[in-house]
């Protein structure tokens, strides 16, 4: 489903030139539930970006379905952005004005008139429709920004560390949902996180440090969310 | 370090800050020594080109009179020159209407000369530059005028202005504006002619001839004085006359209310005469009543008396007459003195009776005869007296001894207890005194206890107990059988059982009130032998009394019944004198009523007479009228033959003009009248110092509105430095809060980060001042230019007005960091804590209206609306600052307006002719004919012109009016509702602003050339005001109007006009209506640059509040911008979302700035009026829409340049964006 060939990516210039991805090579199957693991600066963030179409790689390419995603400028990575990617991040990102319902609708696809409040229903949030992200916690909100994903049918959930801002035990649901999305909705769900153990619920774990793939372990029998702990 | 970190970061919004400071400081500065440099300007051109001090228009010059006036104190030059209007033919053979000049070399007024050219001797006249301009006049140019029906040739020596024709553009002077019509100076070789002996005779023959006009005029005066003296004398005295019979009639009157009332108290008196009187309480009301009356009648008859010597007096009533009356009332005076007398004797005798049946009452006689009637006659007085006191003594007795019997009860009960108290004292006085008793005592004192124990000893022991209280001894028993003989005496002394044995009869009285009757029978007895007197004898037995009694009863009987009789005579007395009063007052009523239609028939014939007095005396007046009519007729044909003969110079001038310096300091307008004095053997037209010269009045027109512009503009662009830079403070401190939290955190306290923030607005003012400084000197260059321009200035000194370049400056500081204090106010709130920590999302709560309104929005416009919310008090000084800037494009929109309607309410609606033709003198019927006979004039019409004052109730204005065919469909006149107004065959269409200033309304009357004109309608005229009167109506005002007709003629077709014109003797000028339009419309488009700069600035200040805002808008929503673009959303997508907030700024801007610019244009509109011309308020849709869509424009515009930076955004770091 997405090829990441090559691909290269660094910021500043002269001395302060940092290398975020080095020549990185990375494929990723269609229903996949990937982890990225890495320490603070390994370049996974950067990685998930080029896979999200929120930045254009220096050198390489990000194939979706073959096609590369950046060949056509902003336009075409939008477009990819709107009909194929999912963002959860670490900090929500909901729009404060806007209620569960509204903030889910925002991306909604308008040909399913209710897609919005099954996103809400799939994350246990159906009876929080009209409450503002200001009156949920932090677990229902990052479950509304998953909802968001979800109601625009979008084929790749993109997850930047989403249980950071979380307790354990309202990340380890958060886990379980996004595990849902890969295991029944076959949706390919890509977590980046620095804790190890998420590997273990995952498809197949990447490994990264200092912008490069240090180790990909593949697994075949993967724990569920509810069966890991950190 | 942190203000220049703040200025780094937000140098944009500063910048905003800056230049809307600017502005301020341009505006202020800029129209302030715009005002200043024009004043300055002006004043050294008037100085410079020497603009006389005063003008006076005379019929003549005489060289020796003008000469004389330079030894007038204070006067320090004096010039003549003729003026007339005459036509010229121009370049092109074009015929020109002009206002010829003479002037000499040395003139003392001097000329700016624009462009010159040789004129090799040949004559050279001087032409005003606009003119020239206008007609494509240039220097050297051969020109032709007309003198005295002829043309002569002459060469343009140079364009020039001169101060008489500063500020000759004026939209309220209509021969201003006209291109066609300028000033020519031409030298006086040009006009002068030889002198014509037959000049001298003739000009002989007119002064006699005006001699024997004005003896004729002063006689006719003296007879006209003496005829209305005699009719006063004779209205004064019919005057007298009426008020002598009305205050007559006023006495009649008033004896007429007092008889009729009288009558009424008459009546009554009678009715109640007639009633009997049942008992003597009646009788002394009545008598007080009858008493009352009398006097009543009395005075009301001495008063009739007075009203009847007064009614002598004016002699209303004849002597005998009132002879007979005053007769007749002092019988009935003196008759009323005889029952008077009867009344005083009856209530004497009722004292009498009163006094007797008092005593009858208060002696209880009636009580005392009732009980005494069951005793024996004979019973003694003085026996019952003494049965009293022993009875009372025996009580006592019995009292002391505790043996009393109760006394309660009726004297019967008295009797019988005291009979068996009597029973019981001699029972006991017989055994005490009983010596077995002594025995018993001694046998019981010894001890003897069957002696105590046995019943005689026990009786003995309760009488001894009875009368002493001590034990049974001997001694006791002898004290107490003394007690017992004392009491026994006393029964036996007093009779007590005889008297007890006769009060066994009394039954119905009580003891207690026995004793009192008996105290009582003393009392009346004494009473009643004082009131009988030698009528009995003494009073000794009940007998005695009982029959006193009776002899007073029957008495006051007697005393009572002759009472009754005497009222009864005095009653029938009185009621006859009552008939007899009445009959006198109806009398005189019928007397009086004759009287009062006498003297009503003598006031109705007094009032004919004063009707008859009053018609002639407005006969006389108006013949007197006639006769100045006539008069001024007569001088008007003096005139027009002195016309005839022609001036001394023998050109065909129009008036002449003396034109006067002053000395400096010199008292104007005194020196002016000493002037005028000196001149007086001429007839002085008119005259004007500097103060009101035409120059002067137009220059304070135009520079007294910008004045006052200067000092409101700057205000309200300073209210929006005000509000501009406390939104931006407010903005950067809020967008600054994690650099101020941590601040805070380092120990800087709250004083501190706002003084940063102070230092930066403080920077931020300080370079706005040399930019405003730069602007203002702009705005000051510009409008030097378009002021030297307009008022034809040689040269225009820039200046800056120093106090108001003070002012700016302090202002701008001032405004700046006012703003900044108060829009830092938020750093208090900012918790370091707070500040350092995550953000959360916003809180905002959308009010459940806000909700509603925007359910039907997608979530994305929904957004971009809502965002409003996030920040109201930034949202709400935002649309305070766009709605500002609305309404000063709405206003200058209004000016525009206000002008526009002006030309159309001139040019659409009221001149429907093309052309105006000025004549020497009123055409006649065969004038008329001469011109409608050329081809291609159409309709024709005469139209009267005069320019005279008209008056009410003492007001007087100037005023232009014009009489018209009341049919003509050549001029348009309008009321306040638009509608059209015919011109009336009879009265006056006045305009309303001069109608408001005479004070009149529909249905008044004015004055008008002596004529009194009814107003019959109110016209709407906003400049040029004329009143419209009918020809038919001109021709009762009689002649003195400026000949004038009004035509039809195609443009194509002026100049033929023109040319045929110009030959004829009496063609002055004429105004074509196409030529004074766009003449206007250039002028208007002059001063419709001021309103767009204006609204350039606006324009400037509203873009640069938008772009801001809406850019801090984006910083403040950059992470949820980058948000949505991660999910996919377009940059247009959001762009057009957040459109929605920004239109509605500019809506709710529009909402509030509409009305505000409305106030605002009413206010300047008003202000750039003048008594002339007003401007009124006329913004419709167009100027609506024309003000919306600039505002819409440049929200719009500025939101897009704004929104390009969200192109140069990274999404990544945008996401987790901190502020």
């Amino acid at each position: 489903m997405l090829d990441i060939q090559g691909v290269c990516k660094a910021y500043g210039s002269g001395q302060a030139r940092v290398e975020a991805l080095a020549n990185v090579d990375l494929s990723v199957g269609d229903g996949e539930l990937l982890a990225i693991l890495g320490s603070s600066g390994s370049g996974k963030t950067t990685l998930l970006n080029m896979m999200g179409g929120m930045d254009r790689p220096d050198s390489g390419r990000v194939l979706y379905e073959g096609r590369d995603i950046h060949a056509e400028g902003d336009r075409s990575m939008t477009r990819y952005r709107r009909e194929v990617v999912g963002f959860v991040f670490q900090s929500f990102n909901l729009i404060g004005e806007l209620t569960a319902l509204e903030n889910v609708r925002l991306t909604a696809d308008k040909a399913r008139p209710r897609s919005a409040e099954q996103a809400l229903e799939l994350v246990g949030l159906q009876d929080k429709c009209d409450s503002y992200p200001s009156q949920l916690s932090g677990g229902q909100q990052q479950r509304v920004s998953i909802a968001r994903a979800l109601a625009k049918r979008s084929r790749l959930l993109l997850c930047d560390e989403p249980t950071g801002a979380l307790d354990y035990e309202t990340g380890r649901q958060t886990l379980s949902i996004l595990e849902g999305v890969a295991r029944e909705l076959g949706k390919t769900v890509v977590i980046v996180t620095h804790t190890q153990e998420v590997g273990r619920m995952a498809d197949r774990t990447v490994w990264m440090r200092n912008g490069r793939i240090t180790r990909t372990e593949s697994n075949p029998s993967p724990l569920s969310a509810r069966d890991i702990s950190w | 370090m942190m203000a220049k970190a703040l200025i780094k970061r937000f140098w944009k919004p500063l910048l905003a800050v800056l230049a809307t400071c600017a502005l301020g400081i341009a505006v202020m500065v800029g129209m302030s020594g715009g005002c200043l440099s024009l004043e300055r300007s002006t004043e050294d051109y008037l100085r410079a080109y020497r603009y006389y001090d005063a003008s006076i228009t005379t019929e003549l010059t005489a060289d020796d009179m003008v000469g004389s006036l330079e030894a007038v104190a204070g006067v320090k030059h004096v010039d003549a020159r003729m003026v007339a209007n005459t036509v010229m033919i121009g370049p092109n053979e074009r015929v020109l209407s002009i206002r010829a000049m003479t002037y000499a070399p040395d003139d003392w007024q001097r000329f700016v000369v624009w462009e010159s050219a040789p004129t090799q001797g040949r004559d050279a006249v001087l032409v005003e530059c606009e003119f020239a301009r206008d007609n494509e006049i240039r220097a050297g140019d051969e020109l032709r005028v007309r003198v005295d029906g002829s043309y002569r040739s002459c060469v343009v020596e140079a364009l020039v202005s001169a101060p008489e024709t500063l500020s000759v553009r004026a939209l309220d002077d209509l021969s201003a504006l006209n291109s066609d019509f300028g000033a020519v100076y031409v030298p006086v070789s040009l006009v002068a002619r030889e002198p014509n002996p037959e000049h001298e005779q003739a000009t002989a023959q007119l002064a006699q001839r005006e001699a024997e006009l004005a003896d004729a005029q002063a006689q006719a005066r003296q007879a006209y004085e003496q005829a209305l003296e005699e009719l006063q004398a004779a209205q004064d005295q019919l005057a007298g006359q009426l008020r002598e019979v009305r205050e007559a009639l006023a006495l009649l009157a008033r004896a007429q209310a007092v008889l009729d009332t009288e009558e009424g108290v008459a009546r009554d008196w009678i009715a109640g005469l007639t009633d009997e009187a049942p008992d003597l309480a009646q009788l002394r009301q009545l008598l007080q009543t009858a008493r009352r009356k009398l006097a009543g009648a009395q005075a009301t008859a001495e008063g009739l008396q007075e009203d009847l010597r007064q009614s002598q007096a004016a002699e209303l009533i004849e002597p005998e007459r009132l002879a007979s009356m005053t007769q007749d009332l002092a019988r009935l005076i003196a008759r009323l003195g005889q029952a008077d007398d009867a009344l005083a004797e009856l209530e004497a005798g009722l004292a009498q009776a009163q006094a007797l049946v008092n005593l009858l009452e208060n002696a209880q006689v009636q009580r005392v005869a009732g009980v005494l009637r069951q005793l024996d006659p004979d019973t003694g007085l003085s026996a019952l007296a003494d049965q009293a006191q022993a009875l009372r003594a025996y009580w006592a007795l019995c009292d002391r001894y505790g043996i009393a019997p109760s006394l309660s009860g009726t004297p019967h009960d008295v009797a019988l207890a005291l009979l068996a108290s009597i029973d019981a004292v001699e029972a006991d006085q017989r055994v005490l005194s009983d010596p077995a008793s002594l025995e018993l005592a001694q046998r019981i004192e010894a001890g003897d206890e069957a002696a105590r124990e046995s019943e005689a000893g026990q009786e003995l022991a309760r009488c001894i107990e009875r009368y002493t209280g001590a034990a049974v001894t001997a001694e006791s028993l002898q004290a107490a059988a003394s007690n017992c003989q004392e009491l026994y005496d006393l029964v036996v002394t007093h009779d007590l059982r005889a008297w007890a044995e006769r009060l066994l009869t009394l039954t119905d009285t009580t003891s207690e009130d026995w004793l009192e009757l008996l105290r009582e029978v003393e009392a009346c007895a004494d009473a009643l032998q004082d009131a009988l007197g030698g009528g009995i004898g003494p009073i000794e037995t009940v007998g005695q009394l009982l029959a006193a009694f009776d002899q007073l009863q029957a008495a006051a009987l007697a005393a009572l019944d002759q009472l009754q009789a005497g009222q009864a005579d005095v009653a029938d007395q009185l009621l006859q004198e009552a008939l007899a009063a009445l009959d006198l007052i109806q009398g005189a009523q019928a007397e009086l009523g004759e009287y009062e239609a006498q003297a009503r028939d003598g006031l109705a014939s007094l009032d004919g007479l004063d009707a008859q007095l009053t018609a002639g005396r407005q006969s006389a007046e108006s013949q007197w009228q006639q006769g100045l009519i006539d008069f001024s007729r007569l001088r008007d044909e003096l005139d027009r033959a002195r016309a005839e003969l022609g001036t001394w110079k023998g050109y065909d001038a129009f008036h002449n003009q003396v034109l006067l310096w002053f000395d400096e300091g010199a008292d104007q307008e005194r020196t002016l009248a000493a002037a005028r004095a000196a001149l007086s053997p001429l007839e002085v037209k008119s005259s004007f110092s500097y103060e009101d010269s035409p120059v002067k009045t137009r220059l304070d027109n135009n520079v007294v509105p910008l004045r006052t512009l200067s000092y409101y503009l700057p205000a309200l662009f300073f209210g929006i430095v005000l509000m501009v830079t406390f939104l931006f403070m407010s903005l950067m401190v809020r967008q600054s809060r994690v650099n101020i939290g941590i601040m805070r955190a380092l120990g800087q306290s709250t004083g501190q980060v706002r003084a940063v923030f102070c230092s930066v607005g403080l920077l931020v003012s300080l370079g706005a001042i040399p930019l405003g400084l730069a602007l203002g000197w702009a705005v000051v260059s510009y409008t030097a230019g378009y002021y030297a321009d307009f008022f034809h200035l040689p040269a225009f000194e820039r200046q800056f007005d120093g106090a108001m370049l003070a002012w700016a400056i302090a202002l701008t500081v001032a405004v700046v960091q006012v703003a900044t204090i108060v829009g830092t106010g938020l750093v208090a709130r900012i918790q370091p804590s707070e500040a350092l920590s995550r953000p959360v999302p916003p809180t905002t709560r959308i009010p459940r209206p806000v909700r509603t309104l925007t359910a039907r929005l997608d979530e994305l416009s929904k957004f971009g609306v809502l965002s409003l919310l996030r920040n109201p008090l930034r949202a709400g000084f935002s649309v305070l600052c766009i709605a500002a800037s609305v309404a000063i494009i709405y206003a200058s929109q209004a000016f525009i307006a206000s002008k526009n309607y002006l030309v159309r309410q001139e040019f659409d609606q009221r001149l429907g002719y093309d052309c105006q033709l000025f004549l020497s003198q009123e055409p006649d019927e065969q004038t008329l004919a001469q011109i409608g006979a050329l081809g291609y004039v159409r309709d024709l019409q005469r139209v009267g012109f005069y320019s005279c004052p008209i008056a009410h109730d003492g007001r007087s204005c100037d005023a232009t009016v014009n009489a018209v065919a009341p049919d003509s469909d050549l001029i348009g006149i309008y009321d306040a509702r638009g509608e059209r107004i015919a011109v009336p065959t009879h009265g006056i269409v006045l305009d309303e602003h001069l109608a408001q200033e005479l004070g009149v309304g529909v249905g008044d009357t004015v004055e008008l050339r002596g004529a009194r004109l009814r107003v019959e309608a109110l016209s709407r005229q906003d400049s040029n005001r004329v009143q419209y009167v009918s020809l038919e109506t001109m021709r009762d005002l009689g002649e003195g109007s400026i000949g004038c007709v009004i035509c039809r003629v195609d443009p194509a077709d002026q100049q033929r006009l023109m040319q045929a014109l110009s030959e004829r003797d009496d063609y002055v000028f004429a105004i074509f209506t196409d030529v004074l339009r766009s003449s206007t419309e250039r002028l208007h488009a002059t001063y419709d640059t001021s309103a767009w700069i204006l609204t350039s600035f606006a324009v400037a200040i509203g873009a640069l509040v938008v772009f801001n805002v809406t850019q801090a808008n984006l910083l403040e929503r950059k992470r949820e911008l980058c948000v949505l673009r991660t999910l996919g959303f377009e940059h247009r997508q959001l762009s057009a979302a957040l459109l929605w907030q920004t239109l509605l700024y500019a809506g709710l801007a529009c909402v509030l700035g509409l009305p505000a610019g409305t106030l605002l244009a009413l206010r300047a509109l008003g202000l750039i009026s003048t008594p002339d011309r007003s401007f009124p308020y006329a913004n419709g849709p167009l100027e609506l829409t024309v003000a919306v869509g600039i505002v819409l424009l440049y929200a719009v515009v500025s939101h897009f340049m704004a929104m390009r930076s969200m192109r140069r955004w990274d999404i990544n770091e945008g996401v987790k964006d901190r502020e």
